[in-house]
C-alpha cells in the first residue's frame, strides 16, 4: 500500500513532470539539431517525433497531469481553475495521441477533370500486386504486402502475410534490401548487344577513338516480310560522338547519280564522299555537294539538307540545289538560284543500301537513325530518364517496349513527283466535277485532248512537269515531245487567238529567249533592259520586293514583263506571215506556255499547294524495356534515398527473382513478373478516405501586369462517399479547406503552372479524428483554467 | 470580469468567420448532350437569365457544323449568339488542333482589328487549348468574338479509350470529343457580359469523371 501510495506521489509529482520537461526538451533539441545538420525532417522524426519513446513522453505526460489532479481529491471550489486547466491538458495530450495512432497525413495527385480517393503514405512501403480474375478478365484483383520498417530504416517483410492476402498461391521472400539506390531504363541497347524484338541479338561495337578512314562494321541484318522485301543492314555503336558517326555511315557506300533533267540522261555517278571531299566533274560542268547534318542530344536531327553547287560549261550563272533528306518534301530538288526557270539544269538521284543504326551515348541515351535506300533519314531518340512514349502490351501484362516506324514503302525522288502529280490530278478532277469551267488556254487544250482522244487533266499536268523540266521560262521547243502529247499539240488551234494574243505569245517567246541566256551569263536583268531602252521599266522596278530572294525577285519583274508584253501588243510589229498552224508540235507547246504564263499558268504555282503524301504504311520495330539498378551509398537527407528490394516471387511451378526499386509516389510502371501473370510495384501505402476529390480548374494568380505569381488556386468538388452530398470549394495557398470530421485539404503544387496543358495538383491532406471533440476543445477549456486561475475571487489579491 | 468574457468570446468568435465559398446563386447547372444522344455528357454554371436553344429531338447533329447547343444573352434589341461545338473523332491523330479553329474564326471576319486579337492558352476540366477575343467586321456588321477550342489531354483521350463507364462507345467517343464554345455579339454587349462568358466557359466540364489509371 505503501508502495503503491509512493508511486501515486510519484506520478503526479513535480519531479516526474522536470524529468518529463527534460526529456522533451532533450528529443526536441536533438530533432532540431539533427534535422539542421542532415536537412533531413525524416532522419530527426525517426529518431525524435515518430520514435515509440516520444510517444512514451506523451503517456508520460498525461499520466502526471492526470494523477496531479487526482492528488486534489477531495475537490473544493478553490480547485476549479486547476482541475479546468488540467483537464484542458489532458484533453490536449489525448487529442495528439490520438492522432499520433489514428491520424493520417497523406498525399494526392490530381490532374483536371478527374478525381481520386486514394492517398499515398510518404515514407511507407508496400508491394503492390496485381492480377486479372482467373473467369472475368476485367475485373482487377488488387492487394499490397507490407514491408516494415526498423529504427535504421532496414526493410523486412513478414512472409506469413502471404497466407493471408488474395493470392494465397503467390509467395513472397526477400533476399535483400539496400537503402538506396539508381535506377536507369534500357531500351534498345542492353550491355554490349542490341535488342529488336523478334531478332536475334546484334553486337554493340565501342567506339573511343575516331578513325576516319576505316569502314564502320556491320552488326547484323534484318528482313523484313513486306511488299518491298527488303534487307536492311544493323549498325550499332556505343560512343559519344553521335554526328561525326551518324554522318560517317550516312555517307558509307552512298552513291550519287547526277541526271540531264531535260533529257533524264545519266551523267555521272561516284560517292558522295568524293562530292563533298572534291568535286565531281563532267563534260558540261561540274559539282560540288555539302552534306548539313545537325545533330543535338538536346534537339535531336535538325532539318538534314544536301546543297548541291553546280558549275555549267559555257554559263557563268552557277546553279544550287537543296535536296531535304526528310520531311514530306524529302529528296525533292528545289532549285534555289534559278528557280524562275524551273527545275534546275541537273537532277541528284541518291542510292546505298538501307541501315537501322543505333548509337549509344556515354549517358545511356539511345538515338536512333533508319537512312533508306534513298538517302532518306528517319532519325529518333530515346532518352532513357525521360522516354516520350512507350508501348503497353495487355495492359502491362504483356510488357513495355520502345517503338519506332519507318516508312516501308520508300519513294525516290521521281515517285514523290508524280505522287504530287496525281494528287494535283485528283483534286483538278473533282474540282472539274464541281464546276467544269476553264480559263481560255485550257479550254483550247482541252479540245486538242478530246480529238487526241487522251485524258485533258493527265495531258496538261504531265505537259506542265515537262515543261518545267526544260528549264526554261517558256517551254523549250528543242526538248522533244513524247508521242500523245506530240497528237494533242498537233491538234491544238493557235489559229483561235486573237491577233494581239498571237503577238504577245511570239513576242515573248523571242525576247524571253534573248533575256534567258543574258541572265544564264550572270547578267542584270534590269541593267540588260534599260540597255534595250524598255519602254515599261519603271513598272518592272516596282515589281522588285526587297523581302523576296534574287531568283524570286527575278520571277517577280519576268512575269510582270510578260503581262506588259501582252498589254502593248497591239504596238508591236506584225506576224501575219508567221503561221501558227503548219509548225511543229515543240514550237506550238514554246508558244502555247506563254499563252499560260499570261494566265499565270505554271508547274510552280500549282506544286505550291500540294505536300507529297507521306507512306500510309510503317514498318515497326520494337525493343523491350527493361530496368538496371545499382545500389549506392545512402544519403544523410533520407527523403531522397531510393531503397531498392531484390524479391523471390513463386506461383504454381514458376520462380523468379526480380529487383524493385521505391516508386515515391506510386505512378510508374508496373513490373510484369511470373510469365505476365502478376503486375508489381514497390511503392508508398495508399489508402481510401471517405471524400472524392474532383478537379475543375487549378490556375495561377498573377499581380496585375505582371507574371510574377501572386497565389495558386484550385477549384474542387468534394464529395462525402458517406452521404452522398458534394461542395464546390476553391483552395488556395493561404486557404485550406476542412470537413466537419477532421480532414483537411492543403494546396501543396500545380504542375505546370500556366495553362499551356493540363493541370495536375498536389494536395496533402491531413486528418485528425480526435481535433474536434478533443483537442479544440481542450485548448479551450485550458484557455478558460487559465484565465480563471487568474480572475476567480479566492485568488484576486485583497 | 464582463470585459473579459466579452473577450473571450470575440476570440473564440472571430476566427469562425470565413468568407463565402459559394458565389453562384443565380447560376444553374444546365446539362448538355452530345450528337446524337440523349445522353447528357456536359454541363456548365448557366446564368439564369440566358436563353437555352434547344434542338428538336429528331433532328439529325452528324454534321458537326451544326451546334450541340446554343445560348443567347437578350439585351434591348441586341443579343449575343453563344454557340458550343463538339467534334468527335475515332482517333487521336484526327483532332483538330486548336490553333486551326482560331485560324477559321479569324477568317470569319470581313474585317478584323488586329490590335484587338487575343489568343492565350488554356486549361481546364481536363481540356487544353486556345482562347481568342476579336474585333471586327462579321457578315457586315461590327461584332466581337469569343471563342474557345479545348481538346483532352492525351492521357485523358486514351484513357477515355478504354474506360469502364456506365455509358455506351458513342457517349464515350462524345466524351473524346473536342469542343468548342464560340460568343458573338456587338462589341458593346459582349465587353458587357463578357465575365459571365468567361465564367460560363470555365465551368464547361464533362459530367462523368475522366478516369485515371493507378
Amino acid at each position: 500500500m505503501k508502495i503503491i501510495k509512493l508511486i501515486y506521489r510519484f506520478l503526479g509529482g513535480i519531479q516526474f513532470a522536470i524529468v518529463l520537461i527534460a526529456s522533451l526538451a532533450v528529443t526536441v533539441v536533438i530533432g532540431t539539431f539533427i534535422e539542421s545538420k542532415t536537412d533531413s525532417h525524416l532522419f530527426a522524426a525517426r529518431f525524435t517525433y515518430s520514435n515509440p519513446l516520444f510517444r512514451t513522453l506523451l503517456f508520460g505526460f498525461f499520466i502526471n497531469i492526470l494523477f496531479a489532479t487526482l492528488r486534489r481529491w477531495p475537490f473544493k471550489i478553490r480547485h476549479i481553475p486547476f482541475i479546468i486547466t488540467h483537464i484542458g491538458l489532458l484533453m490536449i495530450l489525448g487529442g495528439t495521441i490520438i492522432k499520433s495512432y489514428f491520424g493520417v497525413q497523406g498525399s494526392m495527385s490530381i490532374s483536371e477533370g478527374s478525381g481520386s480517393d486514394r492517398i499515398f503514405l510518404a515514407d511507407t512501403y508496400v508491394l503492390q500486386a496485381e492480377k486479372r480474375h482467373p473467369i472475368n478478365q476485367h475485373i482487377l484483383m488488387r492487394d499490397h504486402y507490407v514491408f516494415n520498417q526498423n529504427f535504421f530504416g532496414e526493410l523486412s517483410f513478414d512472409e506469413e502475410n502471404g497466407l493471408l492476402k488474395p493470392f494465397p498461391e503467390l509467395s513472397i521472400k526477400l533476399l535483400e534490401s539496400y537503402p538506396n539506390s539508381y535506377e536507369k531504363i534500357e531500351t534498345w541497347i542492353k550491355g554490349s548487344q542490341g535488342f529488336i524484338e523478334g531478332f536475334p541479338p546484334f553486337k554493340v561495337y565501342e567506339i573511343e577513338a575516331f578513325e576516319s578512314s576505316e569502314k564502320l562494321p556491320i552488326s547484323s541484318q534484318i528482313h523484313f516480310s513486306h511488299s518491298s522485301n527488303r534487307q536492311w543492314n544493323i549498325m550499332a555503336f556505343r560512343t559519344d560522338h553521335i554526328k561525326d558517326i551518324a554522318e560517317r555511315v550516312y555517307l558509307q557506300d552512298l552513291t550519287v547519280h547526277i541526271k540531264d533533267t531535260r533529257t533524264g540522261k545519266s551523267i555521272l555517278q561516284a560517292k558522295l564522299n568524293k562530292g563533298i571531299k572534291e568535286q565531281l566533274k563532267w563534260d558540261g560542268g561540274s559539282a560540288h555537294l555539302n552534306l548539313q547534318l545537325d545533330f543535338s542530344r538536346v534537339t535531336g536531327l535538325d532539318l538534314p539538307f544536301l546543297k548541291v553547287y553546280y558549275s555549267i560549261n559555257g554559263q557563268k550563272q552557277t546553279e544550287q540545289v537543296d535536296i531535304a533528306l526528310n520531311g514530306p518534301k524529302s529528296l525533292l530538288n528545289e532549285n534555289k538560284l534559278t528557280s524562275y526557270l524551273g527545275s534546275s539544269s541537273f537532277t541528284i538521284d541518291l542510292e546505298r543500301e538501307p541501315v537501322f543504326l543505333f548509337i549509344q551515348d556515354l549517358q545511356g541515351d539511345i538515338h536512333f537513325f533508319a537512312f533508306n535506300e534513298f538517302g532518306e533519314i528517319h532519325a529518333q531518340s530515346f532518352r532513357n530518364d525521360n522516354l516520350e512514349s512507350y508501348v503497353v502490351y495487355d495492359q502491362g501484362y504483356g510488357g513495355y517496349f520502345t517503338q519506332v516506324k519507318v516508312p516501308s514503302e520508300s519513294q525516290s525522288r521521281r515517285e514523290k513527283e508524280f505522287n504530287v502529280l496525281h494528287q494535283i490530278a485528283y483534286k483538278m478532277k473533282e474540282a472539274l466535277k464541281q464546276d467544269p469551267s476553264l480559263s481560255l488556254p485550257l479550254l483550247m487544250l482541252q479540245e486538242a485532248c478530246q480529238k487526241a482522244h487522251v485524258d485533258f487533266v493527265n495531258t496538261f499536268l504531265a505537259y506542265l512537269y515537262l515543261w518545267d523540266k526544260s528549264h526554261s521560262w517558256h517551254y523549250n521547243e528543242n526538248l522533244s515531245l513524247p508521242s500523245p502529247m506530240l497528237e494533242v499539240f498537233s491538234y491544238l488551234d493557235l489559229n483561235s487567238l486573237s491577233i494581239e494574243e498571237k503577238k504577245g505569245c511570239f513576242w515573248n517567246c523571242i525576247l524571253f529567249s534573248a533575256i534567258e541566256n543574258h541572265l544564264l551569263q550572270g547578267k542584270n536583268l534590269i541593267d540588260y533592259l534599260k540597255k534595250e531602252h524598255w519602254p515599261l521599266i519603271d513598272e518592272l522596278l516596282k515589281a522588285k520586293d526587297s523581302m523576296l530572294s534574287n531568283s524570286e525577285q527575278i520571277e517577280e519583274i519576268l512575269s510582270t514583263l510578260g503581262a506588259q508584253v501582252f498589254s502593248i501588243a497591239s504596238d508591236l510589229p506584225d506576224i501575219e506571215k508567221f503561221d501558227f498552224t503548219n509548225i511543229k508540235p515543240e514550237k506550238k507547246a514554246l508558244l502555247f506556255s506563254a499563252y499560260l504564263r499570261a494566265h499565270n499558268i505554271h508547274y510552280r504555282n500549282f506544286i505550291q499547294t500540294i505536300t507529297p503524301k507521306l507512306d500510309a504504311e510503317f514498318i515497326v520495330v520494337e525493343s523491350p524495356i527493361t530496368f538496371i539498378r545499382k545500389p549506392i551509398k545512402p544519403l544523410n537527407k533520407l527523403e531522397d534515398n531510393l531503397p531498392s528490394v531484390v524479391l523471390e516471387l513463386r506461383s504454381d511451378e514458376i520462380k523468379e527473382k526480380v529487383a524493385f526499386t521505391y516508386d515515391k509516389f506510386g505512378t510508374g510502371l508496373k513490373l510484369p513478373v511470373l510469365n505476365g501473370k502478376y503486375l508489381m510495384r514497390f511503392q508508398p501505402r495508399f489508402i481510401h478516405i471517405p471524400y472524392r476529390i474532383r478537379l475543375r480548374d487549378a490556375r495561377q494568380i498573377n499581380y496585375a501586369n505582371s507574371t510574377q505569381p501572386y497565389s495558386f488556386e484550385s477549384d474542387l468538388l468534394i464529395s462525402d462517399k458517406r452521404s452522398g452530398t458534394s461542395i464546390e470549394t476553391t483552395i488556395s495557398m493561404n486557404h485550406v479547406y476542412e470537413t466537419w470530421d477532421g480532414y483537411r485539404f492543403y494546396l501543396a503544387n500545380i504542375s505546370p503552372p500556366l495553362e499551356n496543358s493540363v493541370q495536375r495538383i498536389q494536395l496533402v491532406i491531413n486528418y485528425d479524428p480526435a481535433k474536434y471533440f478533443l483537442t479544440y476543445p481542450g485548448a479551450i477549456i485550458l484557455s478558460l483554467g487559465i484565465l480563471l486561475l487568474f480572475w476567480m475571487r479566492p485568488y484576486a489579491k485583497k | 470580469m464582463h470585459c473579459f468574457i466579452v473577450f473571450i468570446f470575440l476570440f473564440i468568435s472571430l476566427p469562425s468567420c470565413s468568407s463565402n465559398d459559394s458565389a453562384y446563386k443565380n447560376l444553374s447547372i444546365e446539362e448538355i448532350a452530345g450528337r446524337n444522344t440523349d445522353q447528357p455528357i456536359y454541363r456548365a454554371k448557366v446564368p439564369r437569365y440566358w436563353i437555352k436553344k434547344e434542338f428538336p429531338k429528331n433532328e439529325s447533329l452528324e454534321d458537326t457544323m451544326k451546334p450541340i447547343c446554343e445560348f443567347y444573352i437578350k439585351d434591348d434589341q441586341e443579343s449575343i449568339r453563344i454557340s458550343i461545338h463538339n467534334f468527335p473523332s475515332n482517333k487521336i491523330e484526327e483532332r483538330i488542333p486548336p490553333n486551326a479553329q482560331v485560324a477559321r474564326w479569324k477568317s470569319q471576319f470581313e474585317k478584323l482589328d488586329p490590335l484587338s486579337i487575343t489568343v492565350i492558352p488554356q486549361a481546364f476540366g481536363g481540356f487544353a487549348g486556345l482562347f481568342f477575343e476579336g474585333t471586327g467586321v462579321l457578315n457586315g456588321q461590327e461584332a466581337s468574338m469569343m471563342g474557345w477550342s479545348m481538346q483532352l489531354s492525351i492521357e485523358h483521350y486514351q484513357n477515355l479509350c478504354y474506360a469502364a463507364l456506365p455509358c455506351t462507345k458513342h457517349d464515350l467517343k462524345q466524351m473524346r470529343s473536342d469542343y468548342t464554345i464560340k460568343a458573338v455579339g456587338t462589341d458593346r454587349l459582349v465587353k458587357k457580359h463578357k465575365n459571365e462568358i468567361v465564367a460560363f466557359a470555365r465551368s464547361f466540364e464533362l459530367i462523368h469523371e475522366i478516369p485515371t489509371r493507378s
